[in-house]
């Protein structure tokens, strides 16, 4: 019944949307920026609808069922096997910072850091999380101090040994973690977030030290660099998906859908998009429209 | 009121920054509407990067506490190391403001920050050499990573191989030497198979950041804040 | 068995595959081989798109986004640019939208003293120094350059540069090259200069980055793409001065083939020690 009021309530918005477009329209009122294409509003606003919809639908008791992501399974694995071989753990989780456009995979890194601290504080394992952003220091001491105080275990908590800034200079922030990598002898590397040259840098000065690798991150160009030399790698979105899973949060985990439901829209639009393109027709030409008034 | 300031704030901080990027994007109405936006646009990103920028003195003091615990716990092991960086994030500090103070007391010299004397001069001599064998040393570590990876376990690590080989051949002159056609052939592998590969990742982060965008937008991603639930 | 146990063991040691590495990059660069290089059909078309379209005193914006670290692979594109264009007669205003910009503009002029030789500041080129802003200031430069700097990097009010009193906004360029180690650079040309302006751009990118700008280049949004140290080579090359680009090109020939090297044998110790153990060994 819940989720067929938020149906409703989605419908009333795209509505309401629709009604305001076509008014715009009528009163020959340049509603949408025109030079930008209009499918990809529509694109962001169906998405956000359909993610808050299957959110909606966990709230009023549904469940969908989530694929396994080995990489995030294999975390708890990791800081067990470093406290076994009385090993630190080490996470970073990159470069970019929250003001360029890798806020999102850096938030990303944040919620796979606050799972692997809530792991460390169960096991009881030293965590060392290193950083290449000063924005990042006070949220990094939180999460980790969150971490152990939330396992009952306050006593590991020690800001100057489990949280290290480095500097903002990325390969002197490399070298940094490299090092840390080797003199702490780390038993868990995991390396999730933005990065760049150093993704490289990293797994293999974890690989000098046998640590078990899980790492993540959504630039593509590092991609496979982690997919090549981690243990276990989370490929692209992933990396989202991972935040998601770590909160356990029924809601946050249906919100996944909405990136299911986007990708089913890309494969559809390519297949129509090939088929289009045999025809003499570009899709990209249509795709591209934009809404000018007069 | 704890609760307040320290978790209700910020998400609504930043659910209605979305929300203003978003309209600020999209629409347009007219043109002094839309310039006033564009305005509003660089005004936001630019608080983002000055109050970013304030972190990094929050970083000089956490480089220093760093450094300060790890000499008194580790003594004279670790001294001289701690010292060096200090120092040197002192001096770049001290230089870079009589750099920044002559641009504003003397812009005719052509001083600034950058451009500081001392501070170019430690800048090319020490930080730019040290900053270069850190990416060669990329060099090392791909030949390192490739003789591991490319191991022919099953038919996918073949293929993977063979279009590694053809991709080195076609970077290199000797490859030229062997067969002219390596060349074409890299850049076919580049620009086809490998945009194709790239171009679903780059998609799907694209989604994941606008599922993640929603979840901000309703307060259920809170692990950016630390964990208060 | 025995035996590919121990060469694989002595090939999995890390110092013998990188001393022989650090060797075959160094002894190229002491001594070159002069293997000749083949000019790729994108090189090409970058050249002849220069060639054909631009004119004798066209203008030219050139972003320098790379840090020191990077300048070997960019480095080289960016001479053999700027010399073509100089060739051409073309006017280059150089910027910078990263603070390290600055520093590596100065060190290209160095090493590329005799591209500069004879050209004159603020006629002929001029360098903008390092425009804070990220995109923001991408977008402002495009819309009037006086109205985002007021003054240049070595301090002259930028109207009184007889460069600038030439161009000002986007529409005023007949090309944007951008050289950039970061992806985000080209992006936001492309959104802040191309989609709203249609100036042409042209692109210089590290291999590692290309793929990832490369659909920007199939949706014609850039003219061409010069992508690392090759390319640089194969452009000095087609305009006459060779440099650290072709230098470099014989170093990186022997660096690849001792790893093309190393990724054979690894193999052959692996199926061996697979064949073996399969055939009842561990004796």
């Amino acid at each position: 019944m819940k989720a067929a009021k938020s149906l409703a309530a989605i419908l009333a918005i795209l509505l309401v949307i629709a009604i305001i477009s076509s008014a715009a329209w009528f009163l020959k009122i340049q509603l949408y920026n025109p030079k930008t294409p209009l499918s990809g509003f529509l694109v962001l606003v169906g998405l956000l609808a359909a993610g808050y919809y299957f959110m909606s639908e966990a709230r009023a008791g549904a469940t969908f069922p989530v694929r396994r992501i080995p990489a995030f399974d294999a975390i708890e694995e990791a800081v067990a096997r470093s406290v076994e071989m009385g090993r630190p753990v080490h996470m970073t989780f990159g470069y970019g910072t929250i003001s360029s456009s890798m806020a999102p995979q850096y938030i990303a890194g944040l919620g796979v850091l606050s799972h692997v601290a809530r792991m460390c504080g169960k096991y009881g394992a030293k965590l060392i999380a290193t950083l290449g952003v000063p924005e990042a220091i006070a949220t990094t001491e939180e999460i980790v101090r969150e971490g152990y105080y939330s396992a009952g275990r306050p006593e590991l908590f020690d800001p100057a040994y489990n949280v290290r800034y480095f500097t903002d200079q990325q390969f002197a922030y490399a070298s940094a973690v490299q090092a840390t990598l080797i003199r702490e002898n780390v038993g868990a590397n995991i390396v999730v977030g933005p990065f760049y040259a150093e993704s490289l840098i990293f797994m293999e000065a974890g690989n000098m030290v046998n640590a078990f690798q899980i790492a993540g991150t959504a630039r593509e160009t590092q991609v496979p660099f982690f997919v090549l030399v981690a243990d276990y790698s989370f490929i692209g979105e992933e990396i989202f998906a991972a935040g998601a899973l770590a909160s356990g949060d029924k809601e946050t985990l249906a919100s996944i859908r909405g990136q299911d439901i986007g990708k089913l829209l890309v494969i559809v639009l390519t297949v129509i998009g090939i088929i289009m393109l045999l025809g003499g027709f570009k899709l990209a030409d249509y795709l591209n429209w934009v809404w000018k008034v007069g | 009121m704890s609760l307040v300031i320290r978790k209700y704030i910020p998400q609504l901080i930043v659910s209605v920054i979305i929300v203003l990027s978003v309209t600020f994007y999209y629409i347009y109405i007219n043109d002094s509407i839309a310039k006033g936006f564009s305005t509003a646009d660089k005004a936001l990103s630019d608080w983002a990067v000055i109050v970013t920028s304030f972190a990094l003195i929050v970083g000089g003091v956490d480089i220093l506490r760093f450094h300060l615990t790890k000499i008194r716990r580790e003594g004279i092991r670790q001294a001289p190391f701690s010292t060096v960086t200090i120092a040197l994030l002192i001096i770049m500090v001290v230089l870079a403001t009589i750099g920044w103070y002559y641009s504003y007391a003397d812009p005719k010299a052509g001083i600034t920050i950058t451009t500081q004397p001392q501070f170019r001069w430690l800048y090319s001599n020490l930080y730019a050499p040290a900053d270069s064998a850190m990416y060669s040393i990329l060099v090392f570590y791909i030949a390192s990573a490739s003789y591991r990876a490319f191991r022919v376990r099953n038919p996918p690590a073949l293929l993977l191989l063979v279009t590694a080989v053809i991709v080195m051949l076609g970077n290199t002159t000797i490859g030229g030497l062997i067969w002219p056609g390596f060349l074409g052939l890299r850049d076919w592998i580049m620009t086809v198979p490998n945009t194709a590969a790239f171009r679903p990742i780059t998609i799907g982060a694209g989604l994941g950041t606008i599922i993640l965008g929603l979840r901000l937008l309703t307060w259920r991603e809170i692990s950016w804040m630390g964990r208060r639930d | 068995m025995s035996r590919s146990i121990s060469l694989g063991k002595i090939l999995e040691s890390r110092e013998l595959l990188y001393t022989l590495l650090l060797i075959s990059v160094i002894l190229p660069i002491i001594h070159p081989l002069g293997i000749p290089i083949a000019v790729s059909a994108r090189t090409k078309a970058v050249y002849d798109y220069i060639e054909n379209n631009l004119k004798p005193g066209c203008h030219v914006y050139f972003e320098i986004y790379y840090e020191v670290a990077a300048r070997g692979e960019l480095e080289p594109n960016v001479v053999a640019l700027t010399k073509h264009l100089f060739d051409k007669g073309c006017k280059i205003v150089y910027g910078s939208l990263a603070s390290f910009g600055v520093i590596v503009f100065e060190l290209m002029k160095t090493t590329a003293a005799d591209v500069f030789q004879g050209r004159e500041y603020g006629k002929d080129y001029v360098f903008l120094g390092y425009v804070a802003g990220g995109e923001s200031a991408a977008a402002s430069l495009a819309k009037s350059i006086k109205g985002t700097v007021s003054v240049d990097n070595y301090g002259n009010r930028i109207e009184n540069l007889p460069l600038m009193q030439e161009v000002d906004k986007a529409t005023d360029f007949d090309l944007v090259i951008i050289a950039s180690s970061g992806t985000d650079t080209f992006a936001y040309y492309v959104r802040q200069w191309y989609t709203p302006y249609n100036v042409p751009l042209l692109f210089a990118a590290l291999s590692i980055i290309a793929p990832s700008i490369e659909p920007y280049v199939g949706a014609k949004q850039a003219v061409g793409m010069l992508v690392g140290q090759r390319a640089g080579a194969e452009y000095e090359t087609l305009v006459g001065r060779l440099g650290l680009g072709m230098a470099s090109m014989d170093a990186q020939s022997t660096s690849h083939m001792l790893v093309l090297v190393f990724i054979v044998i690894g193999n052959v110790v692996y199926w061996s020690q697979r064949l073996s153990s399969k055939r009842g060994g561990g004796k």
